[in-house]
C-alpha cells in the first residue's frame, strides 16, 4: 500500500511538472478584436489618480474604436530588462524607448518596421527632418516619434541662492563657457559644502554628458576613411575637454566626494539639494522625476543653456519614441497608430486627441510641474496639431518668469545627434576615462584617450560590418 | 525472427537485470523526473544552446548564420579581456586571503562554546539571509567616500581624514570581497560546524587530559579532522568567486576605470547593456570551460575526501 501511494504521488508530481511546461501555451485567438498591449501604464497602487485617468481615456478610445482593446501593462523600458523580455517574446505591443537605444534595438532586429503605416497616414513628409533621421535606419522607419529635446543645465535655485549666485531679481547668470561653469561650481561648493556641479560617471551617463563638453572643444570622435570607421578622439581637442573634467575635481573642487554617480543618483542629488547644477533637460520626464519622485519644490527648478567652448555651443539631442516589437501584425500597427493619434502625438489633432492633451497638461499642473508656454521642439513641421498644441500649452503655462529664459535661447545652441557608430560603447569607454581622472590627480589625460581610442577602434569599429 | 528465445544467454541476462533495476527503482525515477525535467530545461538545454549559439552570428536572440569562432575572436581580442581576467583572479585571491579562513576560525570558536552557541550561530548566519543586492548597498554606504560613510565616521573620531575606499582602484576588489565574505561567512561556517560536530569527542578529551590548550587542540585535532571539508570549501569558494557579478555591479559598476570589472560583469554588459549577445555567449562559454576544469578538480577532491572518510 505504502509503495502504491508513493508511486501515485510520484506520478502526480511528474505530471504536474510536465503540465507546467504546457500550461502557458497560447491558444489561437480567432477573433476580429485587436488587443493592443500598451506599456508605461500608471500603477494602480502607487499612482491611483493617473491610473484612473488612463483607464478613463482607455474606455473613451475603445468606445471610439470598437474593434480595438487596450491591454494595460505597467512595464517601462529599461536597458537591462528589454533584452530578456524581447528574447522571451514578452514585449508589449507599444512602448516607450529613448533616442539613445535606437541603434541597439534596430540592430538586434526587435523593432517592427512602421514605414507603411506612417507613410499611409501621410506622416512621413510632415515629420521634422531631425526627428525623421532619428527614427529611420536604412530607409525604414521603426519608431513613432513623441518628442525631442536638447540638453542644457538644470539648477537647484535654493542652493544657488545659498551660494549667493542669484541677482537682485532672484535670477541666475548662467555660465557661458565650461570654464565659467567650473569656476561657478567651485564657488558654490566653497560656500555651501555641496557639489557645485553633479558629474555622472556610470552606466554610460558620464560619456553621454561628456559629448557636450567634447564637441564644444572641437572633438571629432570618429570618421570614415576609405570605407572604414576610424577613432579620432585621441586628439588635443578631446584632451582639453577631459582636462576640463579633471579640473572640475582637482582645480575647481566643484564635485561631490562620491564618484559613482548615475543619472538616477544625479537627479536625486539635484532634487534634494546635494548638488547645484546638472546637465539635464527640463522635459516632463525629468521634471516629474525631480518633483514627483524626489520631492523637489517646483519653484526651485531653473534651467540654462549648455555652456560653450572654443569651437561652439553644442547640445546633445534626446527624445522619446514609441516602438512595436518585430513580428507584430498589420492590424496591431494600425491600432497603435490610432492610439498614437488619440493621445495627440500625431501631426493632426481632433477634439478627442486635444482632450487627451489637455488632460495631460491638467495632470502636470496638478503635480505642480512647470509648463512652458509653447511646444519647444516640434516633432512635426506641418499639420493642424502645431497651432492647437501651442494654444493649449499657452493656456496652462505656469513657469516662473525668468527661470527658464536662458535655456529657451534655443537658436544659439547647435543640436547634435549621437555619434553614428557604437555610441553606447563609446560612452562606456569615456565613463572609464572620467573615473580615471577623478580618481587620480596625476592621471595622464593624453594616455587615457590614446588607450580609449585604441580600445574603441579595436573592440568596436574594426568589427563594424 | 528476432525474439527473446533467439537471444544469446548473456544479453538476455543483461536485459533482465536492467528491467529488474528499472522496476526496482521506478518510484525513485518517477520522483526524480520533475527535477530532472527542471534541470534539463533550466540548465542543460540553455547550456548546450548557449554553446551552439556562440558559434553563430546573433541578432538579438535570433540565430543567424554559422560564424565559427568569430564571437570568440571578438571576445578574446577585446582589449578589456585580459585585464578583466586578471581582475577576476584577483577577486579569487582576495576571497582566499580574506574570506576563506574566517568561517573556519568562527566555527572552531563556536564549537568550543558551551553557552549561547545557538545565539551566535544564528547571528553569524543572519547576513546570509539578506538579499545579495541589499548587502552590497549596505556595504556601499559603509564605504561611502565622504564623512557620511560609516567607516569614515569612525576614522573621523580618531581625527583621520576620510578615505575614498571603493573609489581607490587598489582597494576596490579587496573591499568588495569583504562585503561578499561577510554575506557568505555564515553559511560556510555552518558547514564547518557540522563537520566539527562529527569529530570524535574522545580525541579532545584525551588532548585535554594531556593538557592541550584551545590552539593546540585546533591545530592537532580539529584541522586534520576537517581538512577534507576545508579543501572542498576552498574549491567551492574559488568557483563561486570566479563568477562574481552582482557585487561589483551594485557597488562600483566595474569602476573606477574598470578596476573592479569581473568576467561575469563583462558578460552582463555584453548581454544587457550593449546587446552583443554573440559576445556574451562566447565569453560565458570561455568562463564555463575554465569552471569545468575547477569543477572536475572539485569532484576528484570530493571523491578522495569521501574515500578517506
Amino acid at each position: 500500500m505504502k509503495k502504491l501511494i508513493c508511486f501515485l504521488m510520484a506520478g502526480l508530481l511528474a505530471f504536474t511538472a510536465v503540465g507546467c511546461g504546457t500550461s502557458g501555451t497560447k491558444q489561437a485567438e480567432e477573433t476580429d478584436v485587436v488587443t493592443l498591449k500598451v506599456a508605461d501604464w500608471p500603477n494602480k497602487d502607487t499612482k491611483p489618480e493617473e491610473y484612473a485617468r488612463a483607464m478613463e481615456r482607455k474606455a473613451e478610445f475603445e468606445q471610439l474604436n470598437p474593434g480595438i482593446v487596450i491591454e494595460p501593462d505597467t512595464w517601462s523600458f529599461s536597458v537591462d530588462t528589454f533584452m530578456p523580455k524581447a528574447a522571451a517574446n514578452q514585449l508589449p505591443d507599444y512602448f516607450y524607448v529613448p533616442f539613445t537605444e535606437v541603434d541597439k534595438i534596430v540592430d538586434s532586429g526587435y523593432a517592427a518596421d512602421l514605414t507603411d503605416v506612417l507613410e499611409g497616414a501621410g506622416y512621413l513628409d510632415k515629420m521634422n527632418d531631425l526627428v525623421r533621421n532619428q527614427v529611420t535606419r536604412d530607409g525604414k522607419v521603426y519608431f513613432f516619434p513623441v518628442n525631442y529635446y536638447i540638453m542644457g543645465l538644470m539648477g537647484n535655485r535654493q542652493l544657488l541662492e545659498e551660494a549667493g549666485e542669484l541677482d537682485e531679481n532672484g535670477l541666475m547668470q548662467w555660465p557661458q563657457t565650461f570654464e565659467e561653469l567650473g569656476e561657478l561650481a567651485g564657488r558654490i561648493k566653497a560656500k555651501t559644502g555641496k557639489a557645485g556641479y553633479i558629474l555622472p560617471t556610470m552606466k554610460n551617463q558620464g560619456g553621454w554628458h561628456f559629448m557636450n563638453i567634447a564637441w564644444a572643444y572641437g572633438t571629432e570622435f570618429m570618421a570614415q576613411e576609405d570605407g572604414k570607421w576610424v577613432a579620432k578622439f585621441n586628439s588635443p581637442e578631446c584632451e582639453a575637454a577631459l582636462q576640463f573634467v579633471k579640473d572640475l575635481k582637482w582645480k575647481y573642487n566643484a564635485l561631490s566626494d562620491n564618484m559613482f554617480i548615475d543619472n538616477a543618483e544625479g537627479q536625486k542629488m539635484l532634487s534634494t539639494g546635494q548638488g547645484a547644477l546638472y546637465m539635464n533637460v527640463p522635459n516632463r520626464s525629468a521634471l516629474q522625476t525631480c518633483v514627483v519622485n524626489n520631492g523637489m519644490d517646483p519653484d526651485d527648478i531653473m534651467a540654462g543653456r549648455m555652456p560653450g567652448g572654443p569651437e561652439g555651443r553644442y547640445a546633445l539631442l534626446g527624445g522619446s519614441l514609441r516602438m512595436m516589437p518585430a513580428g507584430v501584425s498589420q492590424e496591431k500597427k494600425e491600432a497603435a497608430l490610432k492610439w498614437f493619434d488619440f493621445q495627440g502625438l500625431g501631426p493632426e489633432v481632433d477634439e478627442d486627441s486635444l482632450k487627451t492633451l489637455e488632460d495631460d497638461l491638467i495632470a502636470m499642473q496638478e503635480s505642480n510641474l512647470p509648463i512652458f508656454s509653447s511646444v519647444l521642439f516640434g516633432v512635426w513641421k506641418s499639420g493642424s496639431g502645431i497651432d492647437a498644441k501651442n494654444e493649449l500649452q499657452e493656456k496652462y503655462a505656469n513657469m516662473k518668469p525668468g527661470y527658464f529664459d536662458d535655456y529657451l535661447m534655443l537658436d544659439t545652441v547647435t543640436p547634435r545627434a549621437e555619434e553614428p557608430m557604437n555610441a553606447q560603447e563609446l560612452y562606456t569607454l569615456l565613463d572609464s576615462c572620467i573615473q580615471a581622472v577623478l580618481e587620480d590627480e596625476n592621471a595622464d589625460v593624453h594616455q587615457l584617450l590614446e588607450d580609449a581610442a585604441n580600445d574603441f577602434q579595436n573592440n568596436y569599429l574594426n568589427n563594424v560590418k | 525472427m528476432n525474439n527473446a528465445a533467439d537471444m544469446p544467454k548473456g544479453r538476455k541476462r543483461l536485459l533482465t537485470r536492467i528491467a529488474w533495476r528499472i522496476k526496482k527503482d521506478a518510484v525513485a525515477w518517477l520522483l526524480l523526473l520533475p527535477f530532472l525535467l527542471m534541470i534539463f530545461f533550466i540548465l542543460w538545454k540553455p547550456t548546450v544552446q548557449g554553446i551552439t549559439w556562440s558559434l553563430h552570428r546573433m541578432q538579438g536572440y535570433n540565430v543567424g548564420e554559422f560564424a565559427g569562432l568569430e564571437n570568440y575572436r571578438v571576445v578574446l581580442g577585446d582589449t578589456q579581456f585580459l585585464g578583466t581576467l586578471i581582475n577576476t583572479l584577483e577577486y579569487v585571491f582576495w576571497a582566499i586571503v580574506i574570506g576563506f579562513w574566517l568561517p573556519i576560525v568562527v566555527a572552531i570558536l563556536l564549537n568550543e562554546l558551551s553557552l549561547g552557541k545557538n545565539f551566535f550561530k544564528f547571528t553569524m548566519y543572519m547576513p546570509s539571509m539578506i538579499p545579495a543586492i541589499a548587502v552590497s548597498m549596505l556595504w556601499y554606504y559603509i564605504f561611502f567616500p565622504n564623512e557620511s560613510g560609516l567607516l569614515n565616521m569612525v576614522l573621523g573620531w580618531f581625527g583621520k581624514d576620510p578615505s575614498t575606499w571603493l573609489q581607490n582602484s587598489k582597494m576596490t576588489i579587496p573591499l568588495i570581497i569583504v562585503s561578499n565574505s561577510w554575506k557568505q561567512m555564515g553559511a560556510t561556517m555552518l558547514l564547518y560546524l557540522a563537520a566539527l560536530q562529527g569529530v570524535n569527542r574522545d580525541l579532545y578529551e584525551a588532548a585535554l587530559i594531556d593538557g592541550a590548550g584551545i590552539l593546540k587542540r585546533a591545530w592537532k585535532i580539529t584541522l586534520p579532522q576537517i581538512s577534507g571539508v576545508i579543501l572542498i570549501n576552498l574549491v567551492r569558494q574559488i568557483i563561486g568567486v570566479f563568477q562574481i557579478m552582482e557585487q561589483p555591479l551594485a557597488m562600483t559598476g566595474g569602476g573606477p576605470n574598470n578596476a573592479s570589472m569581473s568576467l561575469g560583469l563583462l558578460g552582463y554588459r555584453y548581454a544587457f547593456q550593449t546587446y552583443q549577445i554573440g559576445s556574451a555567449l562566447a565569453l560565458n562559454v570561455v568562463m564555463f570551460l575554465m569552471l569545468i576544469v575547477l569543477t572536475a578538480f572539485y569532484f576528484v577532491l570530493q571523491r578522495k575526501v569521501n574515500q578517506d572518510d
